[in-house]
């Protein structure tokens, strides 16, 4: 098997709050193939965020490692970083406040080339245009300011954004979360276009799990920093091992009047993730909480692809 | 079949600013009945929140403007009722809990506090009683009445959405509008708000109007559904009639844009296009030009709401035939 | 709700203008204050008599052919005084407030975007200067470095400093923390492009409307100090050293005080209405 294109091993990320550490990634591991999704889940503040952007040194992770394409990119020199952003990019949550106000569609998109400086002003424009038809934008907005678009156009323009630098790894942090339904559904069948035509991998960050389970090969569950389970995403579904993401999966109102309904209704509110104690996180909610879980979980394969961090799995 | 609570007979509302009349409702008719949920769904900008809005008068006025129409709650109808009275209705008979739970407790009061003004606002009672009631709401949303002392900021969201649905629910209101109620919550939470507020509705018999976007919410809690487009009830039914019988193509485009947990189609089926400018409402169907259905008919005239079976009501040609 | 007309691009001051153009009071505001601003340039000219020529026949007189504005206790011709006057209230409202401006953005830049202990530094170093009263400071300055115009700017720009430092601080640190600030650190902008480009642009539009404003504060301050006897030292004229002579004549010749007064209300007016025109047509969210 070739390198993956990104290989992602026991990384850290912990902010420093008061003297205290707020444990916002806790050793997370994946890998993954070019042109493949990886999905990751979880509930606000899980760190599936902070995730996507550890991984593109937005913020700088703690500890951990990270290859690229066989490269080792945890600790990237400048000259390296830079190169390595041409190659990964992000799209953000809300189109609404990650587009500069002040910059018009075109330069908005023009922007990342610009700074690139490869290609001269003239091949630049082209370039937006192309890249503009690409995610769907007719022409006419060029000159258009986002306050002036709605929610579906601006993201549209995030995405022709990344794809400026024609990277082959984007990070997608719940980017259709802020839309209505029908325009979410225009911008997931662009994004899967998208990935169709030019092999890009994604890694796509939500809470919305029929959104995930659509549009991803692997699924990565989190739950308090720490990767509770993770598999294949037919997998997933059918076999959720761990008490959380079964918890999870059957709290998703599906829009069935007919589907039958076995809810696990949790009981609690997520625990702190400020110097949390070293057993599972998730034992202060958990139906099947015993002794044994005051210990640190390990994560474990316990089906081809199908890993699980529960030292009960295997007795539910 | 049981009396309606609520009834709405062909309200208008318009907001009128400095460029352009805004036309938000555009004559819709809604009946509630007695402990009923009815969903009211749609995208943002269909008009959900203004009938709401409408429903408890607090809309703001200018540049809001009830045109016509009437809502007619209990017999009365609350459009033409002085202010006094509106407050009177407002918040004990009543009762809205809004989507954002963060924004919608006074953070320097305690909550319990809060609550015990709720319910001695509309009741002559005791202080001490008011607070030993505003305890037993504490424990009927879940949370434990130790916390009756404490702040908004010392609870988490969802436990805030329960402070609230307390409050809304305090002075025990026969009809309560809910928006987006469990919208900022992650999934675990709204299940468990969602299902506290279903056994709450069972126990206290309210009628409840759920305003959202959530097709998964609706086929959950709701007994009968309006689909709001463009400030107009295209579809209108029991939750089967909606989920089952499908006549309007708004309807099945919102279907078709959900992924579904059961199975593979290679894309979804988008709506095409965007919701129409609320300033300039087309002469014809408001949805004919993002309908695959569209014929000529379509954009010259509006489409009259027809009963397609009993209390099935779609705002379609097509659906004449049927 | 989106209404995208294929307009031309405009640059960004093209656009204030337009904005600003539709705001009636904004642009009456902004026609005095160009005519006052002229005036001042032009007032050897336009002036009928120099602020020092003395009519020592005609002291404290009403307004004449020959003193429209009558003249004040040594026979100086109001209008006149005025006139120059204009010069001397405008140079110490723009100047000082040029100053402080400056001086105020780079170190609210500074402390803002990089944070930590150069903000703290800053900040606690502004905190003890603003623990001084400015009408006191002024006083200081003027006293240390003698009652002039020159060293009356020089103190009101520099008691001002701090309120603009503050609020480019703010400013900086609530753009800092804008996704798209993020959105262009990923395609690589550098730390001096994302400053230039986008934290500048959208940090500065609600100085711009405290600068404007200001200046009328300034031209008042000025006119205060002159009037306690610290700025602009007579024979030298000056609206507010102008009122203050003419504070023991208020019943023998009452209109020596309105005149400058009313010039000063005037031009403080200017400048606020002009200021709050430009915070509505610098916002990019209210174009159209």
């Amino acid at each position: 098997m070739a390198a993956p294109l990104l290989e992602v091993r026991n990384l850290k990320k912990y902010f420093k709050t008061g003297g205290r550490y707020l444990h916002a990634v806790d050793g997370v591991s994946f890998k993954l193939e070019a042109g493949k999704t990886l999905g990751v889940v979880g509930e606000s503040g899980c760190g599936k965020s902070t995730l996507g952007r550890a991984i593109l040194h937005l913020h700088e992770p703690t500890s951990g490692e990270i290859y690229f394409e066989g490269k080792d990119i945890s600790k990237p020199s400048k000259h390296l970083l830079k190169e390595m952003r041409e190659e990964m990019q992000f799209i953000f949550q809300d189109p609404y406040a990650s587009l500069d106000p002040r910059m018009s569609v075109s330069e908005a998109i023009m922007e990342p080339l610009k700074i690139q400086g490869k290609l001269s002003k003239s091949e630049q424009i082209l370039e937006t245009r192309r890249l503009m038809e690409t995610v769907g934008l007719a022409s006419r907005f060029e000159n258009a300011y986002p306050h002036e678009l709605d929610g579906g156009r601006r993201q549209r323009i995030g995405i022709a954004r990344a794809l400026a630098l024609k990277p082959k790894f984007i990070v997608c942090d719940e980017p259709v979360s802020a839309l209505d339904v029908s325009i979410q559904a225009q911008i997931i069948n662009l994004m899967l276009d998208l990935q169709e035509q030019q092999g890009l991998a994604y890694m796509f960050v939500t809470h919305d799990l029929s959104v995930v389970k659509y549009i991803s090969d692997d699924i990565l569950v989190m739950y308090l920093g720490t990767m509770v389970e993770k598999a294949p995403a037919n997998e997933l579904f059918a076999n959720p091992k761990h008490p959380y993401t079964q918890a999870l999966l059957s709290a998703i109102p599906v829009p069935d009047i007919h589907a039958k309904k076995n809810r696990i209704i949790m009981q609690g509110e997520i625990t702190s993730p400020i110097d949390p104690k070293p057993g599972c996180r998730f034992m202060a909610r958990c139906p099947y909480a015993s002794a044994e879980c005051e210990q640190p979980q390990t994560l474990e394969e316990i089906a081809p692809d199908h890993f699980v961090s529960c030292c009960k799995c295997k007795s539910l | 079949m049981s009396e309606n609570i609520l009834e709405i007979r062909d309200l208008v509302v318009e907001y009128h600013t400095d460029e352009a009349v805004i036309h938000a409702v555009n004559g819709i008719s809604l009946n509630v009945k007695k402990g009923e949920t009815i969903g009211l769904v749609g995208e943002t900008g269909a008009g959900k929140t203004t009938i709401a809005r409408s429903i408890l008068r607090i809309l703001q006025t200018p540049p809001a403007k009830l045109c016509s129409g009437e809502i007619i709650f209990k017999g009365e109808n609350l459009l033409g009722l002085s202010e006094n009275d509106m407050r009177k209705i407002r918040g004990d008979q009543i009762a809205m809990i809004f989507q954002d739970p963060m924004t919608a407790l006074n953070p320097i009061e305690t909550v319990g506090y809060q609550i015990a003004e709720a319910i001695s606002l509309h009741n002559k009672i005791s202080k001490a009683d008011a607070e030993k009631r505003a305890c037993d709401m504490l424990e009927m949303v879940g949370i434990p009445m130790e916390r009756y002392g404490e702040y908004p900021h010392q609870f988490s969201g969802g436990m805030k959405q329960r402070v609230v649905i307390a409050m809304a629910l305090a002075c025990n209101p026969e009809l309560l509008l809910a928006d987006e109620p469990t919208t900022a919550l992650d999934v675990t939470i709204q299940a468990q708000v969602l299902e506290m507020m279903q056994a709450l509705k069972d126990k206290l018999g309210t009628s409840v109007v759920m305003i959202t976007h959530d097709l998964g919410v609706v086929a959950e809690v709701c007994n009968s559904v309006a689909v709001v487009y463009a400030g107009d009830i295209v579809e209108y039914g029991t939750t089967e009639d909606i989920f089952d019988r499908t006549a309007h193509p708004y309807t099945e485009g919102l279907f078709g844009s959900l992924p579904k947990l059961d199975s593979n189609e290679p894309r979804l089926k988008p709506i095409k296009g965007l919701m129409p400018d609320p300033s300039q409402v087309p002469v014809g169907c408001s949805f004919c030009e993002r309908c695959p259905h569209a014929t000529e008919q379509c954009a010259k005239e509006k489409p009259e709401a027809v009963e397609v079976s009993p209390g099935h009501i779609v705002r379609c040609f097509l659906a004449k035939g049927e | 709700m989106t209404k995208v007309k294929k307009a031309r691009k405009k640059s960004r001051l093209a656009m204030t203008w337009h904005q600003l153009k539709k705001n009636k009071i904004a642009m009456v505001s902004l026609v005095v204050l160009v005519a006052m601003i002229i005036v001042a340039l032009l007032a050897p000219i336009l002036a009928p008599y120099g602020y020092e020529e003395a009519d020592k026949k005609h002291p404290l007189e009403g307004s004449s052919p020959e003193h429209l504005l009558g003249t004040d206790r040594l026979g100086r011709d109001v209008l006149s005084r005025l006139l120059w006057g204009a010069r001397q209230s405008l140079q110490m409202g723009i100047i000082a407030i040029a100053i402080s401006a400056v001086l105020g953005i780079i170190i609210g830049s500074v402390a803002g975007y990089f944070g930590g202990w150069v903000d703290n530094l800053l900040m606690r170093i502004l905190d003890i200067y603003q623990s001084i009263p400015m009408m006191l400071l002024c006083i200081i300055f003027a006293a240390i470095l003698g009652p002039n115009l020159r060293n009356a700017i020089i103190a009101i720009g520099i008691s001002m400093v701090p309120g603009f430092a503050r609020m480019m601080r703010a400013q900086i640190l609530t753009v800092r923390d804008n996704e798209y600030i993020e959105a262009a650190r990923c395609c690589n902008a550098s730390n001096a492009k994302i400053i230039f480009t986008h934290i500048i642009p959208n940090a500065i539009s609600p100085l711009i409307v405290n600068i404007t404003m200001s200046i009328g504060g300034a031209v008042m301050s000025g006119a205060g100090l002159s009037f306690i006897g610290l700025g602009v030292q007579s024979p030298v004229a000056e609206w507010g050293a102008m009122i203050s002579d003419a504070r023991n004549f208020l019943r023998a010749n009452g209109s020596l005080a309105l005149y400058p007064g009313l010039c000063i209300m005037i031009t403080v007016l200017g400048f606020n209405l002009l200021g709050d025109g430009l915070r509505d047509a610098l916002d990019p969210k209210l174009k159209n």
